[in-house]
């Protein structure tokens, strides 16, 4: 199929599995250990007025399936409802705390892919020597590393060296007299928490690059390609790293979830103010409306970057660009 | 393939006998615990707190006074039981969900295909956190919601063996000899289809042990029982890590990396042994 | 002086059932502008052949012997040395070429790689004269810019050999090079096979189950069995006078316009065992004409003619009555 109808194809696919995310949310929001209803009128932080105004904007006494196309419509709307411990619009607590966490994910993510594939393409060249069991073994040490654990050592070594910051994303209570001091302390807030996402993501992305690699060597055209009196080195960068790295993509998409969750635990751990401490926080609080704005939050990041990443599969096989 | 060529040939490859070892020991340490623990896991001396590894305490104590060596050995019990029983789950769920869209075809597969690729796209860690958060927090849910976000997996590989085996010549000929539809799936598919999920259940038994871990550190699990993940939740919330207590932070954890481990070295092995791959490919001469 | 001398070449794999011999002393020459087919069933060893003249073998493979190649013996050198040999002097064109393309690469880069590996030239006057190429083994322009998975099998294998011949080698092995193409497209590779031989000297050494198929192309053919040579000569002494019961067998194998109704007569029993050949002749079992000299015999290549040659006990030696047991 040509590449439109491949566009085409994974955006509705991409529409749908958003649409089973809201249908799953809903159910699993109303199903809510006592009435919601009458868990607003528990909460002792919302006064009468907000009360009303929820039960209203939220047709809290309609019948079900009023109610879910009503979720809808509120989704959409951008209305995701009002923090029961914040006392304002999810919404407002939702995007800041977005922002952060895609500051400590983004640069991860694309470390561990760099890294990760880099190891995977060398461990895969020289399968079975020394080298290789090297990366592999670390691999999957680091793929058996609970992400909370390797923070938790993390911050037990920074407290002992001293100096490192081991919590929040900047110093409190402390102004800043430029951008660049700014920028200064963050990063050195950022380091624990990207080391440690960096490490436990990567790992994976080296045994899947290292496999793939190794399927690929196992292909007529390595054969044909080597006939032609090449070095190991070109026929490796040239003519098995390209093919190999298709399959490679596909599984990265799929392991954009396991980056994401990875993400939640790492912030916790850190405290770092992104959507994963905002889940712990508002479970521990009973602030639903914001765990459940968290989570579509989540879902919808995922869907999407699972969506970029089958665009730029589709522009890099030229099977899919030229059929 | 007999049974007993299958195992000397597990037995050859070293990643899975490394692995197998490492699930023996961690088994009787679940098995023996009441035996090989030092002290009851309960039992308090509030004289001896944060106590670092001592004769007495051969890994030092908790905020509360308990043994934490005595702790690890008991903690693997739940850890390892919910492993197997949430991939119980998962694997039973996955087989039949697998089986049925590689057989059915049309748009039952269609259908189940989407459903797994839903599970796979959304985070499970993050979907486990939401509904243990939202069902109740029992050692119970945490199992079947483990196991209920773990078999997308198992359905992916049951799916792709169905379709090759659905093809074969042996189950044309059954059908010629009107076989239903149930016998074909029982006599034909399924013992051809499980060695393969053999490998994935493997795999899934170290997730499972991960997510566990994961949800009770985050107290969305079941911190009432005494498993690795409990462990290291205390010992965050009690402030032992910045205090820099490492004998109560490293061994839980230590422990979670051994155990997830040791089934995916299993599960690597196993793939190896059971669906090898024929082609050899060629050798760079400088190599 | 021939072009291409295989004295006693042995390739032995280690595996773990034992020591395969899939290719156990073989003498095999090639001239200048000739065209060899190299003839066996599967398990013959002919591939495996052809893979060591390249030297892609995989790691476990040993081998034994001298080719000598223009006067150099290609098993002596090293393997930078060799790589200005392999795709420059000696090319090979593989079975199902349908997979041995780089699907990401677009054909006429492919093409002109060899151009620029060995051929010294930059990349857009290789592609230029890839083009060129790819125009005379009949791949028009419009199809250099494709992807091999948009192209048919036909065009597919024509690609291969330009790739193959694209630094005007001196030996050109194709592997099968017709299988999985339909009659037409065969001939036509075929042909195009012939005229790389007559415009340009080429040598080919066709390696085929086929040998009806071999017979069309081929200046001489040499036939294998259990990884030693049993027959070989020009295509008409071995088509009209073979000598080797073997080779009798095959022909008398092919279908035929002029048998029609007739069952063709298969040859009964197995290949040897590749791990364990018996002693003495390696065809005796399944051989019509089997005695007891057979047990004793070592494979020795007598000479019928100057250019033919059988290894069997009789065609050397004391002239023995042909008669079927």
């Amino acid at each position: 199929m040509g590449i439109g109808r491949y566009i085409a194809k994974r955006a509705l696919t991409s529409i749908i599995t958003f649409f089973a995310v809201l249908v799953l949310t809903f159910i699993l929001f109303r199903l809510l250990p006592g009435n919601p209803v009458l868990l607003l009128f528990r909460n002792p932080e919302l006064t009468q007025q907000q009360i009303s105004q929820l039960s209203a904007q939220f047709g809290l006494n309609k019948p079900l399936y009023e109610q879910f196309i009503l979720f809808i419509v509120n989704v959409f709307r951008g209305n995701w409802g009002l923090s029961f411990y914040y006392r304002v619009p999810v919404t407002q607590v939702l995007f800041p705390a977005l922002l952060n966490s895609i500051i400590l994910i983004l640069p991860s993510t694309i470390l561990a892919i760099l890294i990760g594939v880099g190891l995977g393409v060398l461990s895969g060249w020289k399968r079975n020597t020394l080298t290789d069991m090297a990366v592999l073994s670390s691999s999957l040490v680091l793929y058996a590393i609970p992400t909370f654990w390797l923070g938790i050592l993390l911050i037990m070594l920074a407290v002992r060296i001293g100096g490192i910051p081991v919590s929040g994303m900047l110093s409190i209570g402390v102004s800043f007299s430029s951008p660049l001091q700014y920028l200064g302390n963050l990063l050195r807030h950022l380091l624990l928490p990207m080391i440690t996402l960096t490490l436990v993501t990567l790992g994976q992305f080296t045994i899947i690059m290292r496999t793939s690699v190794i399927n690929e060597l196992t292909e007529d055209y390595v054969v044909a390609a080597y006939a032609k009196g090449m070095s190991e080195s070109r026929l490796i960068s040239k003519h098995v790293v390209p093919n190999a790295m298709l399959p490679t993509v596909s599984i990265i998409v799929i392991s954009i979830g396991t980056v994401v969750a990875g993400a939640v635990l790492t912030e916790t751990v850190f405290s770092w103010p992104g959507v994963g401490t905002l889940i712990y926080d508002s479970i521990a609080r009973r602030d639903y409306p914001v765990l459940q704005g968290a989570f579509l939050i989540v879902a919808l990041s995922v869907i999407i970057s699972n969506f970029i990443a089958d665009l730029v599969y589709a522009y890099l096989d030229p099977r899919v660009k030229y059929s | 393939m007999s049974a007993r060529s299958t195992l000397k040939k597990y037995l050859s490859n070293r990643k899975g006998s490394l692995g197998l070892a490492i699930l023996v020991v961690l088994v009787f340490m679940a098995l023996l615990a009441p035996v090989i623990s030092p002290y009851k896991p309960t039992q308090i001396d509030p004289t001896a707190i944060l106590q670092p590894p001592s004769a007495k305490h051969l890994l030092g104590t908790n905020e509360v006074g308990e043994d934490i060596l005595s702790l690890i050995i008991w903690g693997s019990r739940i850890s390892l039981l919910v492993g197997f029983l949430a991939t119980f789950v998962a694997v039973l769920v996955g087989t039949a969900v697998g089986v049925v869209a590689g057989y059915m075809s049309g748009l039952t597969d269609e259908a189940l295909m989407r459903t797994t690729d839903f599970f796979l796209v959304i985070p499970a860690v993050v979907l486990a956190i939401v509904v243990a958060a939202v069902l109740g927090n029992t050692l119970l849910n945490v199992i079947l919601i483990i196991g209920l976000l773990s078999w997308p997996s198992t359905a992916r590989v049951v799916r792709s063996a169905t379709l090759v085996y659905k093809q074969m010549p042996f189950v044309e000929a059954s059908k010629c000899a009107g076989a239903g539809t149930a016998y074909i799936l029982r006599k034909h598919i399924l013992p051809n289809v499980l060695p393969l999920v053999y490998a994935n259940t493997s795999l899934t038994i170290a997730n499972s042990i991960f997510t566990q871990a994961a949800l009770v550190f985050l107290g969305v699990g079941d911190i009432n029982d005494i498993s690795w993940g409990q462990i290291l939740h205390f010992a965050y919330a009690s402030g032992a890590i910045t205090a820099g207590d490492y004998w109560y932070a490293v061994p839980p954890g230590l422990m979670i990396v051994v155990a997830v481990l040791g089934f995916a070295l299993t599960g690597y092995a196993l793939d190896e042994v059971l669906n090898p791959k024929l082609k050899a490919g060629v050798v760079f001469e400088s190599a | 002086m021939s072009l291409l001398d295989i004295e006693d070449l042995k390739v032995y794999f280690a595996t773990r059932a034992g020591t395969v011999r899939a290719v156990d002393g073989v003498e095999l020459s090639v001239g200048t502008g000739e065209v060899l087919g190299l003839a066996g069933e599967s398990g013959s060893g002919k591939t495996t052949l052809g893979y060591a003249l390249m030297r892609v073998l995989p790691r476990n493979a040993k081998l034994d012997g001298r080719i000598i190649f223009n006067g150099r013996d290609l098993l002596t050198l090293s393997a930078k040395e060799f790589n200005r040999v392999r795709g420059r002097e000696i090319a090979m064109v593989f079975q199902g070429s349908m997979n041995s393309l780089n699907p990401v690469i677009r054909v006429e880069e492919q093409v002109a790689e060899p151009l620029i590996l060995h051929g010294g030239m930059n990349e857009d006057e290789a592609k230029k004269r890839a083009r060129e190429l790819l125009a005379e083994v009949g791949v028009s322009a419009d199809k250099a810019k494709s992807y091999p998975h948009e192209l048919s099998g036909g065009l597919k294998q024509r690609v291969a050999i330009a790739m193959a011949i694209s630094t005007r080698p001196k030996l050109l092995i194709a592997d099968e090079p017709t299988t999985a193409l339909d009659v037409v497209t065969q001939a036509q590779i075929l042909r195009l096979i012939s005229e790389l031989r007559d415009r340009f000297g080429l040598s080919v050494i066709m390696i085929s189950h086929d040998l009806s198929l071999l017979s069309e192309v081929c200046d001489r053919l040499a036939i294998m069995y259990a990884g030693k040579i049993v027959e070989v000569g020009s295509k008409a002494e071995i088509v009209r006078t073979p000598e080797h019961p073997y080779t009798q067998a095959l022909l008398a194998s092919i279908p035929s316009v002029e048998r029609v109704g007739e069952d063709s007569p298969s040859i009964p029993g197995e290949p040897p065992d590749p791990i364990n050949p018996p002693s003495g002749c390696r065809f005796m079992p399944r051989c019509a004409y089997a005695r007891r000299e057979c047990e004793d015999f070592d494979g020795y290549l007598y000479e019928l003619s100057s250019t033919h040659r059988a290894a069997c006990v009789l065609v050397g030696g004391k002239p023995i009555e042909r008669v079927p047991r």
